[in-house]
């Protein structure tokens, strides 16, 4: 309980009293999010590139279930575009709104749209104020 | 499971960013195996499997169809000409007609060959060849016959040669001194062969096997001496020659020949004939329910095997004689060498390369040594040394001749096909198929065989790294592979699983073992105590990995 980076965010969050749980829960993803970080390493990269569905190696699959785990304001999708290719846009949050798409890389096949989304997501991860 | 490749990693204790009470953050592991390759493994055929369906060249007769009722039967029997039958394919539910015996095809081309071999042979090698295919003939007609003897009837003569001899000099000397004419020689020379098998055939009821061999042996000898030494059998001149002859001579040399060559096969064609009335009819019938060592059986049942192997010796011996009166208005005479003991031999070992009590085994084997004897006389002694290895080849590695060569692959291919069935019916813990059916719940057989694949599975990753991580660490997290292993150890059932037993007076630990059942108390494994129970709980550990290695 002596992160600096927690302390910032629990003032943050003791500035206007809320539900406990969420206290408890930044605090969780946070140590998990630090714990990730050390597990990443070129080698798992390439391993999801090779294989992004399908069985995976315990460091990894403790990766995706987090990114799997995380609200649906930070999820990606993949949109097929009339060209065939697939282009990478944010989960909306709101029923029936279209979500926006995210830079302007497009990928050949849907393995190479879900890695490219896995890549998204570590920076997220990696650029996380609190990681 | 052994071409798998351990892979070493390192593995980070996702608790230690909250700080771990042993400190122990990083650990050397294995990477886990990928439990689809074992369930492939084990699901795969050991045995090397081929495809099927490739038997396009299998030649498959229609059916009878419309033509059940008109067969072609010698006549005047309504025996068929081939055995044949009908049957449905279970694959292709096709009507289809199997020929139950090809022997009698094999038998027509194999003669028809002989009958067109003149024609055949090389220009420049006739005289020696058809020389060669004429004695071919005579000597597998004698060949057939003392085959009847020995493998028919059992008896083991070795007087074959000497009745043969015997007919051929006494008709040669009759046909010189009262000028019989050719065709009565062989009727002389049966009588004559009829009256020496009546005086053979006795000792032969009262001798056993190898002392009657040697008794025929003696008299080959003695009738070896006698026309050696008679001055009326011509013992100056070598052989006794004058006799009359059925090939004309006012024929060329080489027609002559050919005259010679197809009377032998005549001579031959008659010898089978023979063979086939009297092996396959009443008394060939008779020998085979008294075979040799059995002989008290059938006689118990009322079979009676003396005589028939009598009546068999005396037909045969006729025919010898008969033989032998053909060869000599075949040569217009004999000469001592059909007495010498290197002619038995040359006899033996043609009996034994084609196997013993079978026609088509004497006439290959008389083909083969004949073939190496008369044809090949340019290679010089060198030739009998060949007969001798192919004799010690035969009798070293088959069992009866090159005709048993096809029963013999049959039985050492059923050997391989069990050997097969046993590597593919690989037992590990699992039920074998005779097992399955006698197991009511079916559940337990599934279990089984998931059992065995998961300690195949696990076996792959038991190394040092995780005993190492297990003795520094033996609760909390674990790398991935040691703790699918100790998922596994845990699961286990209470009968013989090991447990500890704290003795509070010395405040140790002992290992025992739950008897699994009720009001049974565990007996103790070990006598060791352990005073720490991280040291303990290793121990167990490492009991529980021997049993898994070990199973």
């Amino acid at each position: 309980m002596t992160s600096p980076a927690f302390k910032t965010e629990i003032l943050a969050l003791l500035k206007t009293p809320v539900d406990g749980n969420e206290i408890c829960r930044a605090y969780f993803d946070k140590m998990t999010r630090r714990y990730l970080s050390r597990i990443i390493s070129d080698e798992l990269i390439e391993e999801h590139r090779k294989a992004p569905s399908g069985r995976h190696s315990e460091a990894l699959g403790r990766v995706l279930a987090y990114f799997r785990r995380l609200p649906a304001s930070r999820q990606y999708q993949l949109r097929k575009a009339p060209n065939g290719k697939f282009g990478i846009v944010r989960m909306p949050t709101r029923r029936n709104a279209r979500g926006s798409p995210v830079g302007v890389a497009t990928f050949e096949t849907v393995e190479a749209g879900y890695h490219g989304i896995f890549l998204l997501k570590l920076k997220d991860m990696m650029e996380a104020d609190n990681g | 499971m052994s071409d798998f490749q351990r892979q070493a990693t390192q593995w980070v204790n996702p608790l230690s960013v909250w700080g771990t009470a042993e400190g122990v953050d990083v650990v050397q592991t294995v990477t886990s195996p990928n439990p689809r390759d074992t369930w492939d493994a084990n699901e795969a055929y050991k045995a090397k499997i081929h495809k099927v369906g490739r038997f396009r060249w299998h030649l498959v007769w229609p059916n009878h169809g419309e033509n059940l009722w008109k067969r072609w039967r010698w006549w005047p029997t309504r025996r068929n000409v081939l055995g044949i039958h009908g049957l449905y394919n279970r694959k292709t539910l096709k009507a289809e007609k199997k020929i139950d015996d090809r022997r009698p095809i094999y038998w027509l081309i194999c003669l028809l060959i002989i009958a067109i071999a003149p024609v055949l042979f090389p220009t420049g090698m006739e005289n020696t060849l058809l020389s060669a295919g004429a004695i071919f003939c005579i000597f597998a007609a004698i060949n057939v016959c003392w085959t009847l003897v020995v493998g028919t009837a059992s008896i083991f003569s070795l007087a074959t040669y000497a009745v043969v001899g015997v007919s051929a000099f006494m008709t040669t000397w009759l046909s010189m001194r009262y000028g019989l004419p050719w065709y009565s020689l062989p009727v002389f020379g049966s009588a004559i062969g009829l009256l020496m098998g009546w005086l053979i055939a006795f000792p032969a009821l009262r001798l056993d096997g190898f002392y009657y061999a040697l008794l025929t042996l003696g008299l080959n000898e003695l009738c070896r001496v006698f026309f050696t030494t008679s001055k009326a059998f011509g013992s100056a001149s070598g052989g006794l020659y004058g006799a009359d002859t059925y090939i004309p001579s006012d024929l060329s040399p080489f027609a002559q020949s050919i005259f010679g060559y197809y009377g032998a096969f005549a001579l031959l064609l008659a010898a089978l004939f023979l063979f086939r009335f009297v092996n396959g009819k009443r008394l060939g019938r008779i020998l085979r329910m008294a075979p040799e060592k059995r002989e008290a059986f059938a006689q118990a049942c009322g079979v009676d095997y003396r005589s028939a192997r009598v009546k068999i010796f005396l037909i045969t011996s006729a025919a010898l004689g008969f033989i032998g009166g053909f060869y000599v208005a075949q040569y217009r005479g004999v000469a001592f060498s059909i007495f010498s003991f290197d002619t038995v031999l040359l006899g033996l070992a043609m009996l034994t390369i084609g196997g013993i009590g079978k026609a088509e085994g004497a006439i290959l084997g008389t083909l083969v040594v004949t073939f190496l004897d008369k044809v090949l006389i340019g290679i010089g002694p060198l030739r009998y040394f060949l007969i001798g290895l192919l004799m010690l080849g035969v009798v070293l590695f088959l069992n009866k001749g090159y005709f048993g060569i096809k029963k013999q692959f049959n039985a050492w291919r059923d050997k391989k096909r069990g050997e097969w069935r046993s590597i593919r019916s690989e037992k590990g813990g699992e039920a074998l198929p005779e097992e399955a059916t006698e197991l009511d719940n079916k559940d337990e057989l599934f279990f089984r065989r998931f059992d065995k694949m998961q300690r195949d599975h696990l076996k792959k990753m038991i190394c040092p790294e995780i005993i190492e991580e297990h003795r520094l660490r033996p609760l909390g997290q674990h790398s991935e592979a040691l703790e699918r292993v100790l998922y596994y150890f845990r699961r286990a059932p209470m009968e013989d699983k090991y447990a500890l037993h704290h003795i509070a007076a010395t405040d140790r630990y002992k290992i025992i073992a739950f008897s699994g059942e009720r009001g049974v108390s565990p007996r103790v494994v070990e006598d060791k105590e352990y005073e720490h129970v991280d040291d303990a709980y290793h121990a167990i550990f490492m009991r529980r990995i021997h049993d898994l290695m070990e199973s």
